[in-house]
């Protein structure tokens, strides 16, 4: 067995160990320190991953190893406690009452904000995407780290707005923040061209 | 931990609610349709092999076989751009020449066989990628449901304020609610860096192209391809004049002498049979997430450098580990079934938000039987669907039926159909 599999085999039992932890003081509802020490693990398991795998290749194997044994813990205990559980009264709902009749007014309002966390959250992000590339540009960023930032933070400040829009309530203050954002875009696009 | 806004609005957390709800509604169907098709192409080299499974089966190709394969490939179409020849893996015992449109397969010797055809993969290929419409709008569209995922999973993450403590919590003999509920958050929790860097990756690959028509309009004269060169490399300048065929074999011979631990498994040839032709060896660093570094070759296969996705800046690097990020390509079969495992996860993550949507509803007195019912009919249609195109192209695999329409029609009918049912009943 080579180096790699032993370091392999050490991550997915630090990333187990660190999982039964952080279990056991969530299910409790305290122990801080078991807590941290469960994320210390988890860290610990990424970082023996990354030795076992490659630099990027093993944290992503690691992560990988997490997400398949969580759920399988969640399996195991919900299917070992099932028989302990009182099985609880089904409550009844009330059987297609009604059909809900939507007013007109409800569709058009529906169709606004599917525009607003479309297509206007989209542009938005797309002019703010190419303003901080225009900035980075200006600090003399290196071109291929400019365009990464530029390629991933589209999606990322399009997706951010559309949840902003609809999260956020103040309409004033939504306005400010986002025509701020693309009057600066513009304006450092303007400059830099 | 409810965070409040200043004046007398609703909890944070409740607002983010709204807003995951907002989203699911409104991208469920699609999306479903999506993870489904990216969670069978996980296993994309498989099918396409077993799709045309009588070809010959290559292990390994020696640098010699590798130039006929060249020279095969530019006569077979010779007023071709780039010349790409897909060497045989691990993964693929199977070498092809793409020369043009037209793929072909190659024996051990470089000798042309068959035209690849793929009807199926094809079909799967077009329905991730592009949702059956024109490739350039379809892919857009499809990047936008990424987008719209990854804001699912930000305003998921906000409207559970106590997701770390309930991380482990599944109320198996509660209600119903509270079983897809917890099932939903979850799965999601857990999954999370799957779905994460899968909604951001695929809507990286569809987006990166408006970006970089934009930035070639404003930066150099219109020309998108020079935006990429600081990731991919500056192609030389072309040269028209007629050449022979580049040295592909001295090409792979310095590879094999310089870097053998670092197997190539692909060559462009750009502007084959000219003089101004260069050769792109692609190689895999098999302990990274990038796709492959590329050492580039002139046209008489002298070495003239990498282009450092493997060590250059790291948004080359970063940019170039988008493919098999998204894929779940960097780990052979144990990482494609997990990928499969996720996938399957968030189409029942998705499935389970729209159940507890209908739930909430009919415990409301406003339940909606017809469109659960459509849903539902989406939900089984749409696999069962994947099927039966997969049988139909087995069947008749050169014929010139269109599974994409029987596909949609297939699910359209299925979802009406359950409807339907529901109003019968």
């Amino acid at each position: 067995m080579s180096m790699y599999f032993w370091y392999a085999v050490l991550g997915t039992a630090l990333d187990f160990a660190g999982l039964c932890l952080l279990w056991r003081a969530w299910k409790n509802r305290g122990g801080v320190k078991a807590v941290w020490l469960g994320w210390v693990l988890l860290c610990a398991a990424l970082i023996v991953w990354a030795m076992a795998g490659g630099k990027d290749r093993g944290v992503a194997l690691g992560l990988i190893l997490v997400s398949l044994q969580a759920p399988a813990i969640i399996g195991f205990f919900a299917w070992r406690d099932k028989g302990n559980a009182p099985r609880a009264k089904q409550k009844k709902t009330k059987q297609a009452v009604t059909q809900e009749k939507t007013k007109w007014t409800v569709y058009m309002s529906r169709i606004g904000t599917a525009l607003l966390v479309g297509p206007v959250a989209g542009i938005i992000a797309f002019v703010v995407g190419l303003g901080v590339h225009e900035v980075l540009a200006m600090v003399n960023v290196q071109e291929a780290n400019a365009l990464a930032v530029t390629f991933f933070g589209f999606p990322i400040v399009w997706a951010s707005i559309s949840v902003f829009m609809l999260i956020s309530q103040r309409t004033r203050f939504k306005i400010i923040i986002l025509s701020t954002l693309v009057f600066l875009s513009i304006l450092v696009l303007i400059l830099g061209n | 931990m409810s965070v409040t806004s200043s004046n007398t609005s609703q909890p944070l957390a409740k607002r983010a609610l709204s807003a995951h709800s907002v989203f699911g509604l409104a991208i469920s169907a699609v999306l479903y349709i999506i993870c489904l098709s990216g969670t069978v192409i996980v296993f994309k080299d498989e099918i396409k092999t077993w799709e045309q499974r009588g070809e010959p089966r290559v292990e390994q190709m020696s640098a010699s076989a590798v130039q006929a394969m060249a020279d095969n490939g530019l006569a077979a179409a010779p007023e071709t751009g780039h010349l790409i020849l897909y060497l045989p893996t691990d993964n693929i015992l199977r070498a092809r020449v793409q020369a043009g449109a037209e793929q072909f397969y190659v024996d051990a010797q470089g000798e042309v066989s068959v035209a690849s055809r793929h009807k199926w993969s094809d079909f799967l290929f077009d329905l991730h990628y592009y949702l059956h419409l024109p490739h350039s709008f379809g892919m857009l569209v499809v990047a936008i449901f990424g987008v719209f995922l990854f804001g699912m999973s930000v305003s998921g993450f906000l409207a559970h304020p106590s997701i770390f403590k309930d991380a482990f919590a599944f109320r198996r003999s509660k209600s119903e609610q509270i079983k897809q509920t917890d099932l939903h958050n979850r799965l999601s929790v857990w999954t999370s860096p799957f779905h994460i860097t899968n909604s951001l990756t695929g809507a990286i690959i569809g987006l990166s192209v408006l970006s970089a028509l934009a930035l070639g309009n404003l930066k150099y004269e219109g020309n998108m391809e020079t935006v990429f060169e600081p990731i991919y490399g500056t192609e030389p300048t072309a040269n028209e004049a007629p050449a022979p065929m580049a040295n592909v074999e001295k090409a792979l011979n310095y590879m094999a002498q310089h870097f053998p631990d670092i197997p190539p498994n692909l060559i462009i040839v750009h502007e084959p049979g000219t003089k101004g032709q260069f050769v792109q060896v692609y190689a895999q660093h098999t302990r990274r997430l990038i796709y492959a570094e590329k050492y580039n070759f002139d046209g008489k296969g002298t070495f003239l450098g990498a282009t450092g996705s493997a060590d250059g800046q790291w948004g080359q690097q970063a940019y170039d580990s988008i493919y098999k990020v998204h894929f779940g390509s960097f780990g052979g079969l144990p990482v494609k079934i997990a990928f499969v495992i996720f996938g399957i996860c968030l189409m029942y993550i998705i499935t389970a938000g729209m159940n507890i949507y209908f739930i909430k509803r009919q415990s409301k007195g406003r339940a909606a039987p017809k469109l659960q019912r459509a849903w539902k009919g989406l939900v089984f249609g749409a696999p069962v669907m994947l099927m039966l195109t997969l049988v139909l192209a087995m069947i008749w695999p050169a014929g010139s039926l269109s599974l994409a329409a029987v596909f949609w029609f297939g699910v359209g009918a299925m979802s009406i159909g359950f409807a339907v049912r529901n109003v019968a009943q």
